[in-house]
């Protein structure tokens, strides 16, 4: 193909900063854009960004998350092969006059299934934990000088003898062994900081944060 | 003949964050700097590996917000935007720096950076990245996997069995959904794993997953080969150790590539550097500086004045490091080998935005050391997981460890008095999720009614995202990731609260669907612990 010499010459007296805003132009307006499965939702954008946006900040407003039950709970979660992390939530118990009896200790029983005799009966051996009353959750150390891999936890009131009046029992969690990682603990952690050293300026760390991931140098 | 296996893995992972309620969103931008820094260079890379016939195997891990959010129509639109103002900035740019043809010359480099960059996501691809990326799966070289739904950290989940296993399931169906087959192997998010949840993964027909060094040698029955071979979880399910020496080289600042004195800083970007007047219309509402990805510096050294970044010198180091990390490679296979039956694998994991956006060499790095691996005579063949368990069908048997990759090796991160709030509002939504489809099992609901089920799965799974826990820790955007998680469990309250009263508002309704539109083909029902949902 051909190009006569005048088109040329039409093109070179266009500036550069004016083809660039052409460019820019015709990339915003005309950019081919994929045609992909819809999902069925944005087909009918009938809502205006304002209007999302009033009933977005309105739900939040009126439905703030609360904590409702009615019943007692505990949760619990390890953490490392030292702690876990206990919620808990005495439900009515806490509400009902006589039920939660002020002179008791509200505490955590933890019972360790040990891993060569998992039916081992839980009410061979426990470990107490004091739990603050003020709190909804805390982070409570694992029974010292325990061999196992699992435990359960109930929650309750202990009285003089040491019985407990259970509220509610956990299901069984299983925590990390740490033969290797507890003695690399140290490490990971010298390391991980570190790396943050070829992201020196921290306080500028608000875009991406997608280092998000936490991956620590080993 | 080769000695052994090299797996390099790369997880890339965004949480979904998309906000069509604002004409635009700053956090958006984590999006559009992953694509210009990091998907698209390493898309040019493979392209490259493509077009020299060079064979190596590499995995990607996409995670279905990541999916969802590059397949998004919206956000199409606003990058390319993005895209074109960093092109504007660039031009500003060679005409400001004239007199100084060192930072003018980079001007120009940036500008054919993102120019390059257009080109390839809108001529090459049409606003594709995923099809980009299928292509090289489908060629043979590069194994697709997936993750979480939303990125949930499965442990804190693990008070529910269902919890878990919809985050499992709703992610591989929108990978399914994306990709046009299923993975064979799944990134636990934060490679958190748990004792039990290998049984999860296999009903979901994954064949193999990752996890840290301590979950291999901590497992239940000492590894002879350390983390060089899988274990069988005794139930078919590998699990995959990674090599803390690999890691090391990467990551470690005093070790670590990315921090030579050659590459390019991070921290030095004209966002920060320029007069405010100048920089207004390039950051965030002409007022808070951010960054804009022009970048003069290099890493230069502790307590010197920054010097100059030279694209050149940085690319050489780039392959330099390639070689020494080949060469370690080959070291540690040769002696892996001579105590092994059969030939060791090394896993290298690592986060896919470190190449390119934190490690702006990354793309280059990781191109030549594949290149330098498709070369027999160094012995280190790189492979997928699927093809190593393809090539070794049978290993020891034992249960990893419970552990994650994060700092200290375990939940830590993710659960300490910064962010341990979240976990009970989680935990009782995740409860009532499952009451509610319990409730309406074998009854018929209405369309409307069904609607609004499905997005209250939604808001629950999008607040249960691993992100948000983990930058209430950070203290990046502890604003941010505070009000996402409060807003899901708001809009979950919502809708919980509408279908229960059967007073379903389907303008409020229509509101959701449209600001949190991942997952369409999700089905409340799956909720239900009753049901498992394949059945």
């Amino acid at each position: 193909m051909t190009i006569s010499k005048s088109e040329i010459s039409a093109s070179k007296s266009i500036s550069a900063t004016e083809l660039l805003m052409i460019s820019q132009e015709i990339s915003r307006k005309f950019s081919p854009v994929v045609s992909v499965k819809s999902s069925g939702l944005a087909r009918r954008i009938a809502l205006t960004p304002k209007e999302l946006r009033d009933i977005s900040e309105e739900i939040t407003r009126k439905y703030v998350p609360t904590l409702k039950s009615k019943t007692s709970n505990v949760v619990v979660l390890p953490i490392d092969p030292e702690n876990l992390y206990v919620f808990w939530n005495l439900g009515q118990a806490e509400t009902t006059p006589g039920l939660v009896d002020n002179t008791k200790d509200i505490v955590l029983r933890i019972y360790p299934k040990p891993e060569e005799f998992p039916s081992t009966s839980i009410a061979e051996a426990w470990v107490d934990v004091d739990l603050d009353q003020t709190k909804t959750r805390q982070k409570v150390p694992f029974p010292k000088g325990q061999q196992a891999c699992s435990y359960t936890a109930a929650i309750g009131l202990r009285d003089e003898d040491n019985r407990l009046t259970t509220l509610a029992t956990s299901k069984a969690v299983h925590t990390p062994r740490g033969i290797t990682a507890m003695h690399t603990a140290s490490e990971n952690k010298t390391l991980s900081t570190n790396c943050a050293q070829f992201s020196s300026n921290q306080d500028r760390l608000q875009n991406i944060n997608k280092s998000a991931s936490g991956q620590s140098a080993k | 003949m080769e000695n052994g296996f090299l797996s390099i893995v790369l997880h890339a992972h965004l949480p979904y964050v998309r906000h069509p309620e604002h004409d635009s969103f700053f956090e958006e931008n984590w999006l559009f700097e992953a694509i210009t820094e990091c998907y698209i260079p390493l898309i040019a890379v493979l392209d490259r590996l493509h077009k020299d016939k060079v064979e190596y195997r590499l995995t990607l891990s996409l995670s279905p917000p990541l999916i969802t959010l590059l397949r998004d129509e919206l956000l199409i639109e606003r990058y390319l935007t993005y895209l074109n103002k960093r092109i504007e900035l660039a031009e500003k740019e060679i005409l400001r720096t004239q007199d100084q043809p060192g930072y003018q010359s980079l001007a120009n480099y940036y500008l054919l950076f993102f120019q390059n960059t257009l080109d390839t996501y809108q001529c090459r691809y049409q606003c594709d990245l995923l099809s980009a990326f299928k292509k090289h799966h489908t060629a043979g070289k590069l194994e697709l996997i997936t993750s979480a739904a939303t990125h949930g950290f499965l442990p804190a989940l693990s008070v529910s069995e269902t919890a878990v296993r919809n985050q499992v399931n709703i992610g591989i169906e929108t990978f399914k959904a994306n990709l046009g087959f299923a993975p064979s192997g799944f990134w636990l998010p934060e490679c958190a794993y748990y004792p039990g949840l290998e049984s999860v993964l296999a009903d979901a027909g994954i064949a193999y997953f990752f996890v840290d060094t301590h979950a291999i040698l901590d497992a239940s029955e000492p590894p002879r080969s350390g983390v060089y071979a899988p274990l069988d979880c005794g139930n078919g399910v590998a699990a995959f150790g990674r090599d803390p020496e690999s890691s090391r080289q990467v990551w470690s600042s005093k070790e670590g590539y990315p921090g030579d004195y050659d590459y390019r800083e991070y921290y030095s970007d004209i966002g920060f550097d320029l007069d405010l007047d100048y920089i207004a219309p390039y950051i965030l509402d002409g007022k808070t500086r951010i960054n804009t990805g022009i970048k003069y510096h290099r890493v230069t050294g502790e307590g010197k004045p920054k010097a100059i970044y030279q694209p050149n010198v940085a690319l050489a180091k780039a392959k330099q490091h390639a070689q020494d990390f080949i060469d370690k490679r080959q070291q540690q296979i040769s002696q892996l080998s001579a105590s092994m039956d059969w030939p060791p694998i090394i896993i290298a994991p690592y986060d896919a935005e470190l190449f390119g956006h934190w490690w702006f060499e990354g793309p280059a790095w990781l191109e030549q050391v594949l290149r330098l691996a498709s070369d027999a005579a160094y012995g280190v063949q790189t492979v997928s997981c699927g093809d190593y368990l393809k090539l070794q069908a049978t290993h020891p048997i034992a249960t990893p460890s419970a552990s994650t990759w994060g700092d200290e090796g375990y939940s830590s991160y993710w659960i300490n008095e910064e962010n341990d709030w979240i976990y009970p509002y989680l935990h009782q939504a995740e409860d009532e999720m499952e009451k509610l489809a319990t409730d309406l099992h074998g009854l018929a609901v209405s369309p409307l009614q069904e609607r609004a089920l499905n997005q209250a799965a939604r808001s629950l799974l999008l607040a249960q995202a691993s992100d948000w826990p983990f930058i209430l820790k950070s203290g990046t955007t502890r604003d941010y990731a505070g009000k996402r998680i409060t807003d899901h469990l708001a809009r979950f309250n919502y809708l919980h609260d509408s279908i229960r009263k059967n007073n379903i508002n389907e303008r409020y309704l229509l509101a959701l669907e449209t600001m949190d539109n991942i997952f369409p083909d999700i089905d409340f029902r799956d909720f239900n612990p009753a049901i498992k949902p394949s059945e």
